[in-house]
């Protein structure tokens, strides 16, 4: 008789955190794997990198993690919803400067969970999937409890989500489902529109000149390899990347192989903690990459890091890639 | 036994003759010794041949004795393949020798002076000082001063534990092993203090080749650094070399041979200190080649440092050689830090000396 | 020869048990004490009025004692009286606060380091140490002291002769090439006596050599040491064994000199109830005809008080 109350007690217990839980917005989820987006819209459900996520209402208090996420929302229109943004990893583009202005960056690093809880907000879009750790904003079902929706960039999964290879078309629909996620599928519409526009227009490099795509390291370079934004941006520009043959998104290499492959241009990724100032005086400084062509002749091509990574500025990217080579052979 | 007991009581007898199989444990050694160093210089040999480019044993040969004044040969080699042999290759084959030979010789020395076989050259709190200053120049974005800060770190820790545990000028083995590991329990709670500060996107990742060992960066001023370390601070210790014996059994006893004991000891604590804080400040803090080859080789050199010394550093030179091949051409391009693979190599052979181990000497 | 000895030492005038008529005090010590320049006269080791303390503890308290060349002399004391201090000081490892040791004419405490080590051999207590080393590496150690000014090496042929030969003078010649820590604990003895014999020393010290062996070695190594015929100063637990092998007796405690002599002067049942604490008998050894103790039991025991109340009376 004794032994049936615990038992008692632990059902009973069981029984009312399901039902809390069920009480929290996003768990009434209808099992739909696509982005549901019917005009005028909710609930939206997508799968994010082995999690379901399901918005009922439009977001009112975004909270952004990485220029990334930051960037896009702000181009699609969304600045005024976005109650912190935190982790950024550079200055806002030209173009989004205007619609940027009053930011508010709550910490250069991840945020602790309490930080973010402060802003009262009700999702969180994260450029990592670290970002959703336990000492970070907080962990994604300890934040769907709280009432917090969230989501991880698509291109940053992890395991079996882990885009492989990274393509614009994953980019693009990661624009389409935030569009459907905060409720503005237009504006994503017309995003989407215009990055393809862009793209179309690129005209690649002819010829397939070797590139390194050189992200930090000195003395392990760690460079961009086969299957990650790296790659997608070189392909659009019409480079070849060195380590194209590698399968992971970025990889630490050896000098030595990239010695051996001598390639024609080096992509410097430019971040304020590691400028390419300082990667074109490592470069120059080891007496084995001194004598590399492209750093005899300076053949340098730079992009900012938030650029590097995947979302809306790769197309610009890959773009800007293009002119800089051109003005290289430029007399 | 029996020939003891007979000659009991009879006073002095006539000198024994000296039992003919000294001169066979000699050649024992001898050979030990002689094999240990054929197989380090033909295995730098092979390794300069080895790596993720594609190069023509011809090609090394032309380049390095192009450098040496040597005949090259007829084969003319382009100036990049040149600098992937004489620039990446040899230094860093040369330094993995150097910082091989180095904390074996370290690490042997710190195990017999402080008597404790898990001893290894980063007892005294010396890797976490020297990590400490490595990650505050990476950090501060003046790489270059890396080497430098990395030794600075490691004597300034050495004087800390040192200082710490000084008692009246005397110093026992068992205080300075626990004021080590307050140490450096220190020096690795403020590198992770600054790397939770200030680590912004990717330089976390260079800390961490840093802090596992990497003789990536190997350079002619590596081999520089680490060749007179060695050929300075590891001289002094092997010529001191046998004083080491005399401390195995004890310190009444050390003074009694008439060895100022804590002179002594501070003078090899210091000796391992510049040693090792030289060796980390060129390749980073790499583990298990002080801990585990003088247990390897001991049972290989017979007892007695005279004999210990030389052939753990012989031998520290041609593990870490191999290990750093194989660190550079598993993944082929990637590259692993090599403190994984002399983990990967030292722990199995450390478990099966342990199950192996007949004399009971260390146990 | 042991009764010889003993006979020869009981004729000597006994040292009276109060510490403060040292026959070293004063102008009549000053035949023993010669500071400087050390003389290469045999005339043993002299302790004159040797006081240690340690944070405030007196371990050592104005001990005076001579020691006649070539003798051996037991020190004994209860655990804590401070033999193995007193060892340490006679060989120059420790300073003592007040007083000094005179070794053939030399102050001990004035020898460099080196010299010391040449002249005097001490073995500690047996610890049984992580020692890697064969025989022969254990006893070269004993030619350290005599190693070469610049370089510090040893280990050359000479060296290796005295080795040997100290080997020998033991009996253990055999065991040259054998490691350590396979002897057994008679043999590590052995071995280590021989290291102490390879510094060729004036004088030996030992303290407490025969814990841990069992009867036969320890007879046979006190007879070795005997046999040897250095001055030597051994510091024993076992009264008998003193009294068997010892031409002098220091007795110990709480640092102070209860007495000095032969066994025969010093072993005497008032005495060893006052030191020890237990009630014994003495009789002549049947063969030998020196003192063997024999003990009733601790003194509190009424089972063990002397049968003649007048006897035991301090």
């Amino acid at each position: 008789m004794r032994t049936r109350l615990p038992a008692i007690i632990a059902v009973g217990a069981a029984l009312l955190l399901a039902g809390c839980a069920s009480a929290s917005p996003g768990s009434t989820a209808p099992a739909t794997d696509d982005a549901t987006a019917t005009t005028g819209g909710y609930p939206v459900t997508v799968q994010n990198c082995d999690n379901t996520v399901t918005v009922d209402q439009a977001p009112e208090r975004i909270v952004t993690i990485k220029s990334t996420t930051t960037e896009l929302l702000l181009a699609l229109g969304l600045g005024d919803r976005i109650v912190g943004s935190a982790f950024l990893d550079g200055p806002l583009p030209a173009a989004l400067d205007s619609v940027g202005a009053d930011l508010n960056v709550i910490s250069d690093f991840v945020p602790g969970q309490e930080a973010v809880l402060a802003l009262t907000p009700d999702f969180v879009y994260g450029g990592w999937e670290s970002n959703f750790s336990a000492d970070g904003v907080g962990e994604r079902a300890a934040l769907e409890d709280l009432g917090i929706g969230s989501y991880v960039s698509p291109a940053a999964c992890k395991g079996d989500a882990m885009p492989d290879p990274l393509t614009f078309d994953t980019v693009f629909a990661e624009i389409g489902e935030a569009g459907a996620l905060f409720g503005v599928p237009d504006a994503a519409s017309a995003l989407i529109d215009e990055q393809e526009a862009e793209l179309a227009d690129l005209t690649p490099v002819t010829d397939a000149p070797s590139a390194l795509w050189y992200s930090s390291g000195t003395d392990t370079p760690y460079v961009g390899a086969g299957i990650g934004a790296p790659q997608m941006i070189l392909d659009a520009a019409g480079l070849t990347n060195i380590f194209a043959d590698v399968h992971d998104t970025w990889t630490s290499a050896g000098w030595e192989s990239v010695v051996a492959a001598n390639p024609d241009v080096i992509v410097l990724v430019d971040a304020s903690w590691n400028t390419a100032d300082s990667k074109i005086a490592n470069l120059e400084g080891n007496p084995a990459t001194a004598g590399l062509d492209a750093v005899v002749d300076q053949r340098y091509l730079v992009v900012p890091f938030a650029a590097g990574e995947a979302g809306i500025r790769n197309v610009e990217a890959a773009g800007s890639l293009v002119d800089q080579y051109a003005a290289l052979d430029a007399p | 036994m029996t020939g003891s007991t007979a000659q009991q009581g009879r006073g002095p007898v006539a000198p024994a003759r000296v039992p003919a199989s000294t001169g066979a444990r000699r050649t024992g050694y001898l050979f030990w010794l002689i094999t240990a160093v054929v197989a380090l210089v033909l295995g730098g040999a092979v390794a300069v041949t080895i790596g993720p480019a594609e190069v023509s044993l011809a090609q090394v040969w032309g380049s390095v004795a192009g450098h040496l004044g040597l005949p090259a040969g007829s084969t003319p080699v382009p100036p990049l393949t040149d600098a992937i042999v004489w620039q990446l290759r040899m230094p860093r084959v040369l330094t993995a020798a150097l910082v091989g030979a180095g904390l074996a010789l370290s690490g042997a020395v710190m195990q017999s002076v402080t008597r404790n076989p898990l001893a290894d050259p980063y007892l005294l709190g010396l890797s976490s000082g020297a990590s400490l200053g490595a990650v505050c120049v990476v950090i501060l974005g003046v790489g270059f001063a890396l080497p430098a800060a990395a030794f600075v770190g490691a004597l300034l820790a050495l004087l800390a534990t040192l200082n710490i545990a000084r008692v009246g000028g005397s110093i026992t083995p068992g205080r300075a092993v626990l004021a080590g590991l307050a140490i450096a329990q220190l020096g690795s709670a403020g590198t992770s203090f600054i790397i939770f500060w200030a680590a912004k996107g990717d330089s976390y990742r260079e800390i961490l080749n840093w802090l596992l060992g990497s003789l990536a960066g190997s350079s002619w001023s590596s081999v520089l650094i680490a060749g007179v370390a060695l050929a300075l601070v590891g001289t002094g210790i092997l010529l001191a070399a046998s004083r080491l014996d005399a401390f195995s059994f004890g310190d009444t006893t050390a003074a009694s041979l008439g060895i100022n004991v804590n002179a002594t000891r501070w003078g090899f604590l210091v000796a391992v200190a510049l040693l090792t804080g030289a060796m980390v400040a060129v390749s980073g803090a790499i583990g298990f080649v002080g801990l585990i080859l003088p247990h390897l080789v001991r049972g290989l050199s017979g007892p007695g440092h005279r004999r210990l010394l030389p052939l753990v550093a012989v031998v520290g030179a041609l593990f870490l050689v191999v290990a750093d091949t194989l660190a550079r051409t598993v993944f082929d391009p990637r590259e692993l830090p090599v403190g994984i693979i002399t983990a990967f190599i030292g722990v199995p052979v450390f478990l099966v000396l342990i199950k192996r181990k007949r004399s009971g000497a260390w146990a | 020869m042991s009764a010889e000895r003993g006979e020869a030492a009981s004729a000597r005038t006994a040292h009276p048990r109060d510490a403060a008529n040292s026959p070293f005090g004063g102008a009549e010590g000053a035949l023993f004490r010669k500071s400087g320049a050390p003389t290469v006269s045999a005339t043993g080791v002299a302790l004159d009025g040797v006081s240690l303390s340690i944070e405030g503890t007196s371990i050592l308290q104005a001990v005076s004692a001579a020691l006649p060349a070539g003798t051996v002399t037991g020190l004994l004391g209860p655990n804590g009286a401070g033999k193995s201090s007193l060892l340490r000081i006679i060989a120059g490892i420790d300073r003592a606060d007040v007083g000094t040791v005179t070794l053939d004419g030399a102050v001990v405490g004035q020898l460099r380091r080196r010299e010391a080590a040449q002249r005097i051999a001490l073995l500690e207590q047996s610890v049984t140490p992580s020692v890697d080393l064969s025989v022969r590496e254990v006893v070269l150690l004993g030619r350290i002291p005599h190693r070469s000014r610049l370089l510090g090496s040893f280990g050359g042929e000479d060296d290796l002769l005295v080795a040997t030969d100290a080997l020998a003078m033991v009996g253990v010649a055999d065991l040259v090439d054998r490691r350590w820590h396979t002897l057994s604990g008679g043999q590590q003895q052995r071995v280590q006596i021989a290291r102490a014999l390879a510094q060729r020393p004036s004088l030996l010290l030992l303290d407490e050599p025969t814990n841990h062996l069992d009867v036969s070695a320890q007879l046979s190594l006190l007879q070795q040491v005997r046999g040897l015929g250095l001055t030597s100063v051994l510091a024993l637990h076992d009264l008998n064994l003193a009294a068997a092998y010892c031409d002098r007796i220091v007795l110990l405690q709480a640092g102070r000199l209860a007495a000095f002599g032969t066994p025969a002067e010093v072993l005497q049942p008032d005495l060893i109830r006052s030191v020890y604490g237990v009630e014994c008998d003495i009789v002549p050894h049947p063969r030998t005809g020196r003192p063997v103790i024999v003990f009733s039991g601790p003194a509190d025991d009424p089972a063990a008080a002397p049968r003649d109340p007048e006897e035991g009376l301090s």
